[in-house]
């Protein structure tokens, strides 16, 4: 508290030099002139001191024949007396703070993310009718409000997002997807996948296979033509109406299967992590290893190796150097003996998320076949899963050739 | 021999009510907080002050305190704290 008190109201840092140094101090205490953190020299004491007692103990140093002398003067009072003699100097400090602070609360760039078909001037120059624009005050943005005008103001916008990143604003956006638009251009339909064909419902065009038809990939199964069909006898001045062009339109259903093949040893080796590690550090430069701590060789019989690889400070600048940490696990090999059974259940498994990993989403299984097929290795059982599935494989001509 | 009756008076006193010695007998009474300070209270003044030795005037003789790079942190009239690698503190009375 003493100290705390000194600092604010002043203290000076006194050398005292002379033989009755000690003789000096005693007087000065005896007096009540407060002394504290007395540092003796070779020569001389240190001593720091109230600032009104000087006198006082300059008075008592000719008395005893020391001489004193101001070393520091330390405290708020001299510390604002040398800000005051720099002024210059604070003011300038002041200003830089002020500055930063000011230039840090101010929008200083506008940068717009995710746009498609909208161009990113467009976005900037909608944003700076509503005010939003580089030099602009952080605090004044309503960014809720002035996305919803945003989004009100250009009808293309689904969303608008505005984040303030530092001095950067980042105006998000999402732009609306337009709807498809009906194709009424003449084509086809076809396979999108082998199948057998269980169901054919025609609403434009002209069916091309029948129940019971397998087709494959690509086949054409609907035609988008119309053959005009004449109540009438076809008179021979008439001739026969040619087919006319239309954009085809049904749903073809088919069986459709999705083959999946998993194979397990009836005998396997299951690796166990024991918990013993051994560590290495390794550091390079220029790839060529400098220094290497932890083990030089691993001395488990079995064992995994796990390496991790540090750059030191890469987001700055690179520097060659690479901390390269290998970890060598040791691990215990366990023999396990499978039943038939049990080795036929495993590639079953495997085999099943196979083939429901071709499932497309949406369709419902109609029939699960599992198959058991040799390999041909001994020790090893393999399972084909199929799944069957009826689905609509009708898809327009453009969709598998790729074009319009 | 005034000097020695009143202070055996003053010590059966002390003992008789259990009051404090450094009171009644204007003894000094040490603070040591483990090697590195202690105050002392109730002293006479410095007699000799370096960086390896300070010696204190107590009533009835002296307190010298030895060590290394020993300084002063506060003295008033009554109470003086010293710091510093304190190796051995000791009385010559």
């Amino acid at each position: 508290m003493l100290r705390l008190r000194y600092f604010f109201t002043g203290y000076l840092v006194v050398s005292i030099k002379g033989t009755a140094t000690e003789k000096l101090i005693n007087l000065a205490i005896n007096r009540g002139i407060p002394l504290w953190d007395l540092v003796r020299g070779l020569e001389k004491a240190i001593v720091k001191m109230d600032v009104d007692s000087f006198f006082e103990l300059r008075h008592l140093a000719k008395k005893t024949g020391c001489s004193i002398k101001i070393i520091r003067k330390a405290g708020l009072p001299f510390f604002y007396s040398r800000a005051f003699k720099r002024r210059g100097l604070v003011v300038g400090g002041c200003f830089f703070i002020i500055t930063l602070y000011l230039l840090s609360s101010l929008i200083l760039f506008v940068a717009v993310e995710g746009t498609e078909t909208l161009k990113e001037e467009q976005i900037r120059s909608l944003a700076g009718e509503l005010g939003v624009r580089p030099g602009v005050w952080k605090a004044g943005l309503n960014k809720e409000e002035l996305a919803n005008e945003m989004i009100l103001r250009e009808p293309s916008l689904a969303w608008v997002g505005l984040n303030i990143r530092g001095t950067r604003l980042v105006i998000e956006i999402v732009e609306k997807v337009p709807p498809p638009v009906e194709n009424d251009m003449p084509g086809n339909i076809v396979a999108a996948k082998d199948g057998l064909v269980t169901e054919v419902m025609v609403i434009m065009g002209e069916a091309c296979v029948q129940e019971g038809e397998t087709v494959s990939r690509g086949q054409l199964l609907i035609e988008g033509v119309l053959i005009p069909q004449s109540p009438y006898e076809v008179s021979e001045d008439v001739g026969i109406p040619l087919p006319v062009p239309v954009h085809a339109r049904g749903e073809v259903l088919a069986r459709v299967w999705y083959e999946g093949y998993g194979e397990a040893r009836t005998a396997s080796v299951n690796r166990i992590r024991t918990g013993k590690r051994s560590v290495a550090w390794n550091v390079t430069l220029d790839n060529r290893s400098v220094l290497r701590v932890g083990h030089n060789e691993i001395r488990y019989a079995n064992y995994e190796l796990v390496s991790i690889k540090r750059r030191l400070r890469e987001r700055i600048f690179q520097i060659p150097v690479e901390i390269i940490i290998e970890y060598a696990y040791e691990i215990e090999l366990e023999q396990i003996q499978l039943t038939l059974e049990q080795a036929l259940e495993q590639a079953a498994e495997q085999a099943r998320i196979l083939a429901e990993l071709q499932l497309p989403v949406g369709v419902s299984v109609e029939l699960v076949t599992l198959k058991e097929v040799e390999p041909g290795t001994e020790g090893l059982v393999g399972v084909q899963y199929i799944i069957e599935t009826i689905e609509n494989i009708a898809v327009e001509e453009y969709v598998i050739t790729g074009g319009d | 021999m005034r000097g020695t009756r009143g202070k055996n008076w003053r010590q059966g006193l002390a003992d008789m009510f259990e009051l404090p010695q450094d009171i009644m007998l204007d003894l000094p009474r040490l603070t040591v907080i483990g090697n590195g300070q202690c105050s002392f209270e109730n002293h006479r003044g410095i007699i000799e002050y370096t960086e390896e030795k300070v010696r204190l005037s107590v009533n009835g003789g002296e307190i010298v305190i030895e060590g290394g790079s020993l300084i002063i942190r506060y003295m008033t009239d009554d109470e003086i704290a010293v710091e510093g690698n304190i190796c051995r503190i000791h009385y010559e009375f």
